[in-house]
């Protein structure tokens, strides 16, 4: 899969997996070389990085 | 709406005539007819020390002491600790040793810690637990809390005040 | 200006060393002022009427009566709340948890609300509100409600996560299955195996403030909201959304919050109030009872794991397994989701496997509460630990240092950790007095270890210069535990003047851009980074005033300990300029001096933590009494140590209390039988002694001092050190939480009549 940012990757996936769709947009954070990102999509994605898709966690 | 009891007190210091009902809770009348809202209400049933004021000298929980039981009594509440501007030792305490995270039980703390240092001024660890055992706290564990009151009372032994 | 978040490390005049809140003054004399502390003229008392029975189909409700009392001014159900959600599930379960939608899911759920001139009016007209019900079968217990026969609670709900897809409804809305590697192998290549089963009971946050807000909506579509919560911008979203609202118009003001711990991230009773005064068209102030707030907030899971651990008799454990079932009330959550990452988080497993049901029940709609879902999670997995221990005749602490996740590690929910504190907090319990502090009679000493993540999220901040060179710093992250303090000292470390000229407020939701919830320990991880880039644009503005005052290039201007000074050939007869004298001419050089900063703080680091629990046990009652307690925890970098401890030490007396006392009590018929502080037992300042705390510092790459954040993790490991000092006490494990007087005496009797 290309993509460089994380929106793409988002894009991506929700395309290929329409019934995703939700669950992306509301529930989903995102690892990246071990670092969690939930929220700023525009992150970039370097190439050949660990990616993760992980719950999006909130805290008490 | 039923009616109305006048209920004449010295609150802080100050002469003071609120109007209440006779099924009101002296916490409810401090709080919304007197307007001191340093009485803090938890829990309304008097388990959790949050209202807690000085009646006569007496620690009590409001929140279980009728309006009208205060007729003609003197009341203590944490909005009258400090003098003129100037802390109550066991405030400056309180702040000095971070004996408080949210706050809403420290006015309790303060009216039950000076009623325990009012009888005895030199309480051991154990003594100052147990008085205090009738305050509940969610924030600090407690740790704090007794620290700054053992803290308070060796201050106030050493200046010779009471 | 873009800003770069990795760690510097830098010698610290003010961070790091322990300063006076600037709210304490008005904690301490009774004038800071909280949710129930609020009034507006002409405002009604709002009370709710609520369901007396754990599941029932709501016929009819009859308000005529009610409303034509004298002195009541509004009465509403849920035609009142039209539902605005569209395909927002999560936002129509919130808006029918705020008010039954025609069937009563929990026995307090609520069911009608009046707003009338006075208490007295009110509570009369709540008695004249005539609701018929039909009651239904109901289910409390979360094993219970998995079985084929449990009453099924929503007929929508078809377990996620299955195949293949279940063809009937049922109250499990998922199942979770996450790990590495392949635990049957790794069972086969084990020496010792050790299974065991644990139940944890339901437990409340147990703020003493109750929930307790002001509502003022007017006719044109504005309204305002003073409230106690723990994140007034989201709670202006979600009230906007649920009432159809636009969102700039609706002001929410963050009152001083009374304790939330996670309770108070959610909207119970703030909609209905904003309802019944856009009905009644004047203020209304609602304060729950204690009553309410047990029966109908929102507290956290109870509980029923299934651990199984296998080890080579070196000590490394091969495999491990957890099957956890969490119930999260009367809609569905993620909280066994959530359990199942914790679970092995400590450790460096390479096969591993946790699975999560998360199941209905008929009880009020689960809220996080502070390291949602980990505590009862580490309870099983740590007390499973120190089994294994007794039966490869180990010490506990050495098995876990043994299979102690370090940075490389492969996490059990799939990334690669980076620098971790686990390891050290576990070294320094080892090392640590209180390890080998002697032990009396019916004493006993448990370690435990656990893990909370720490999230980041949208932050937003202003840094505003007076004149007189003392600063404004406006955060949106609600205070719960003295953040104002540490955000404080940051702007003053960052500017290089002194603390007490720097004034910390949280400003209200027209007055900065969104900020998420305080929740997640993200308070001064989040707030922090954002003040600590807006007191740098702050300084790249008072460093242009100084060029242009000197009339020199701006790179030749360089900021140094709360000065402007003039670098570079030729400059070296300008006296510095300070803060003070910069902004004294502020007006002159272009206007008010300022910094701001919006971002979104990702890279949180993790919080691990290991505790120690010395415990005795009376025989004769079975009571539980902590005789000493030892926290270690990594905060990355301990702004103000002292609410640093602060937090460690109030996570683990509410996990004490957890281990020990808490819980919901259900009758038969579905109703709570114990709302109240008198017979749910938190604890008390009699209950427990001192609590020593250690803090570590081991920075965290992706802040830029290294913050990492700490309210949580102390909250998880209290319930297994109490259990395992419990067990080396007695001899007895306790699978049951809370590890309460009758439970103890029934295992020690059991104990006794077996041996």
């Amino acid at each position: 899969m290309q993509a460089e940012t994380i929106a793409q990757m988002m894009e991506y996936l929700a395309e290929k997996f329409p019934n995703l769709r939700d669950v992306l947009q509301t529930d989903v954070a995102v690892s990246i070389d071990g670092q969690i990102f939930r929220d700023d999509w525009t992150q970039t994605i370097p190439s050949g990085a660990e990616v993760y898709l992980i719950p999006r966690i909130e805290g008490g | 709406m039923s009616k109305s009891t006048l209920v004449s007190t010295t609150v802080n210091g100050d002469a003071v005539e609120f109007a209440c009902p006779t099924d009101e809770s002296l916490m409810t009348a401090l709080r919304d007819r007197v307007g001191l809202t340093g009485v803090k209400e938890g829990c309304g049933t008097g388990d959790c020390g949050a209202c807690s004021i000085s009646l006569d000298g007496r620690l009590v929980c409001s929140c279980i002491v009728l309006g009208v039981e205060a007729e003609g009594r003197t009341i203590e509440t944490v909005e009258g600790l400090s003098q003129n501007g100037v802390l109550h030792p066991l405030q400056q305490s309180f702040i000095d040793h971070a004996a408080l995270q949210c706050g809403i039980c420290t006015p309790g703390f303060l009216i039950a810690a000076k009623a325990l240092l009012d009888r005895n001024p030199n309480p051991n660890e154990s003594e100052i637990r147990y008085a205090l055992a009738g305050n509940l706290c969610r924030c600090t564990g407690y740790d704090k809390i007794v620290r700054a009151v053992q803290a308070t009372a060796k201050d106030m032994r050493k200046k010779g005040r009471s | 200006m873009a800003h770069d978040n990795s760690y510097v490390d830098k010698k610290f005049n003010i961070v790091g060393t322990r300063f006076n809140r600037p709210d304490g003054i008005d904690k301490v004399t009774g004038k800071a002022r909280y949710g129930a502390d609020a009034s507006a003229p002409g405002q009604l008392v709002g009370k709710v009427l609520r369901s007396p029975h754990a599941h029932a189909q709501i016929l009819k409700i009859n308000t005529s009566k009610a409303e034509k009392l004298q002195g009541v001014k509004s009465v509403i159900t849920f035609e009142d709340l039209p539902d605005l959600t569209g395909a927002d599930q999560g936002m129509a379960d919130i808006l029918e948890n705020c008010m039954a939608r025609g069937r009563a899911l929990y026995d307090g759920h609520a069911v009608a609300a009046v707003a009338a001139i006075d208490e007295q009016t009110a509570a009369k007209a709540l008695k004249l509100i005539e609701v018929k019900y039909k009651k239904l079968p109901h289910v409390t217990d979360v094993d219970e409600a998995m079985l084929p026969t449990a009453p099924v609670i929503h007929d929508r709900i078809f377990t996620r996560g299955v195949e293949p897809k279940p063809t009937k409804p049922s109250n499990i809305s998922s199942r979770t299955e996450m790990g590495n590697g392949d635990v049957d192998a790794g069972f086969a290549a084990a020496d010792v195996i050790i299974e065991h089963s644990f139940k944890t009971e339901q437990t409340h946050q147990g703020y003493i403030e109750p929930h307790a807000c002001l509502a003022s909506v007017n006719p044109d579509g504005t309204a305002e909201l003073w409230v106690t919560t723990q994140g007034h911008f989201v709670f202006r979203n979600v009230c906007a959304g649920l009432l159809g609202l636009d969102i700039a118009k609706l002001k929410v003001t963050s009152s001083e919050i009374g304790g939330g711990f996670g309770g108070k991230t959610h909207v119970w009773v703030e909609p209905v109030a904003l309802a019944l005064s856009r009905k009644a068209n004047r203020p209304v102030k609602m304060v729950m009872s204690r009553d309410e707030v047990f029966r109908a907030t929102g507290p956290t899971s109870s509980t029923s794991i299934d651990v199984k651990l296998g080890a080579k008799k070196n000590g490394e454990i091969t495999a491990a397994v957890a099957e956890l079932r969490y119930q999260g009330g009367a809609f569905p959550g993620n909280w066994a989701m959530l359990a199942c990452m914790t679970a092995f988080a400590c450790y460096d497993i390479k096969n591993n496997k946790s699975i999560g049901w998360d199941v209905l029940v008929n009880r009020p709609k689960v809220a996080a509460y502070r390291a949602p879902s980990a505590p009862m999670a580490a309870f099983a997995v740590e007390s499973a630990m120190d089994m294994l221990a007794k039966e490869l005749r180990m010490k506990a602490i050495d098995l876990r240092l043994k299979n102690v996740a370090r940075e490389g590690t492969l996490a059990p929910y799939g990334p690669t950790y980076g620098p971790i504190g686990i390891e050290d907090t576990l070294k320094a319990v080892k090392a640590h007095p209180h390890m080998r502090a002697k032990l009396k009679p019916n004493q006993g000493r448990g370690v435990a270890c656990g893990f909370w993540f720490n999230i980041g999220g949208q932050t937003s901040t202003d840094l505003n210069i007076g004149v007189d060179g003392t600063v404004n710093l406006a955060v949106g992250t609600v205070d719960v535990g003295g953040s104002r303090s540490s955000l404080a000292m940051i702007a003053a470390e960052e500017l290089g003047i002194d603390y007490e000229n720097v004034k910390a407020n949280i400003a209200d939701t027209t007055s900065l851009g969104h900020n998420d919830m305080t929740e997640g320990s993200r308070g001064t991880f989040s707030s922090g980074m954002a003040t600590i880039y807006a007191a740098r644009e702050a300084i790249e503005v008072l460093k242009q005033r100084a060029a242009k005052t000197w009339g020199i290039p701006l790179e030749d201007v360089s900021w140094e300990e709360g000065h402007a000074v003039a670098t570079g050939k030729g400059h070296g007869n300008l006296p510095k300029l300070s803060l003070r004298e910069i902004a004294a001419k502020s007006g002159r050089t272009g206007g008010p001096i300022a910094g701001h900063n919006e971002v979104t703080a990702d890279g949180a680091g993790m919080g691990f933590a290991s505790h120690i629990c010395d415990v005795e046990v009376d025989p004769e009652t079975g009571r539980s009494t902590i005789v000493r307690y030892t926290v270690v925890q990594d905060a990355g970098k301990a702004i103000n140590p002292d609410y640093v401890e602060g937090q460690f030490q109030g996570g683990a007396t509410q996990g004490i209390g957890w281990a020990l006392n808490e819980e919901y009590i259900y009758g038969d018929d579905g109703r709570l039988q114990n709302p109240g502080f008198l017979d749910y037992r938190i604890p008390v300042c009699s209950d427990l002694p001192f609590i020593d705390t250690q803090i570590l510092e081991i920075p965290n790459p992706n802040h830029p001092y290294g913050v990492r954040g700490v309210g949580e993790t102390s909250i998880v490991p209290p319930l297994a050190a109490v259990g395992n000092a419990i067990a080396n006490a007695t001899g007895v494990r306790m699978g049951h939480a809370p590890m309460s007087p009758p439970r103890v005496l029934a295992a020690l009797d059991a104990l006794d009549n077996a041996g």
